[in-house]
């Protein structure tokens, strides 16, 4: 027998149910290969291919990627409650809150204040690290 | 299943602390509604991804295939230099013609399972 049709078994409500690997994932991959031709030919002759100011150079694919990171963590338990039947809508809205790290100062910096200015007299704020004040 | 779910959700509170150290970061500052709407493009991420909205069905694997679709649209539209009111316009499209193409491969292989 099919090990995905032993994997997928019928509720009593009718919905089917089965195992993570078993759903159609080739839809998706290949509208995803579509668009990235689509647009990687559209401005071929402007641009050389995997040049700078193309779609597909080494730049804009980690500018890309680094772009999809947050929302692809938040998504990843978000797929997960999904597939279990619940939606946690409470995810967005005030992320940086939840990280719990505060900083005194005008503003609170999360991870790491900005470069402490040496020019006073420019009129920056400069962080004190001695005195944790600005 | 209550221990799973208390799980689950506990997992997906990890994460979005993680996502807030990860755009505080971005910033070197955490700006308080600066995931304004999150939850929404999650939403949109899984159902890319081919989650079914009922439930009992899809995948984190396809969830990073779709999560990678709108920003290659929203990179792509602004490179070909397109005005913003365009680019949301190719958004839409590109999100609902993707969950379209999703519905359509779920049901034919619920179809081909039932059958």
């Amino acid at each position: 027998m099919n090990t995905t049709a032993q994997a997928t078994k019928q509720s009593e409500n009718g919905t089917v149910t089965g195992s993570p690997g078993d759903h159609p994932k080739s839809s998706i991959s290949s509208l995803l290969l579509l668009i990235v031709a689509i647009f990687s030919v559209i401005k071929l002759g402007d641009v050389e291919m995997f040049g700078r100011g193309h779609f597909l150079s080494p730049d804009s694919v980690i500018n890309l990627l680094r772009t999809t990171m947050p929302i692809m963590t938040v998504s990843a338990a978000f797929t997960l409650l999904m597939i279990s039947g619940y939606i946690d809508l409470s995810v967005g809205g005030s992320e940086p809150e939840r990280s719990g790290i505060r900083l005194p100062g005008p503003q609170r910096f999360l991870v790491s204040p900005p470069h402490c200015c040496s020019r006073a007299d420019s009129g920056d704020l400069c962080w004190d690290r001695s005195t944790a004040t600005w | 299943m209550t221990r799973h779910l208390t799980s689950l959700f506990i997992l997906s509170a990890l994460l979005a602390g993680i996502t807030g150290i990860l755009l505080a970061s971005e910033f070197k500052a955490g700006v308080s509604n600066r995931a304004m709407g999150y939850e929404f493009d999650a939403l949109v991420v899984a159902l890319l991804g081919g989650v079914s909205i009922n439930g009992g069905r899809g995948s984190v694997l396809g969830m990073f295939v779709g999560a990678v679709i709108l920003p290659v649209v929203t990179s792509a539209s602004t490179g070909l230099l397109l005005s913003p009111d365009w680019q949301f316009i190719l958004k839409g499209v590109v999100t609902f013609i993707a969950i379209l193409a999703q519905r359509f491969a779920l049901e034919r292989r619920t179809q081909s399972e039932r059958g």
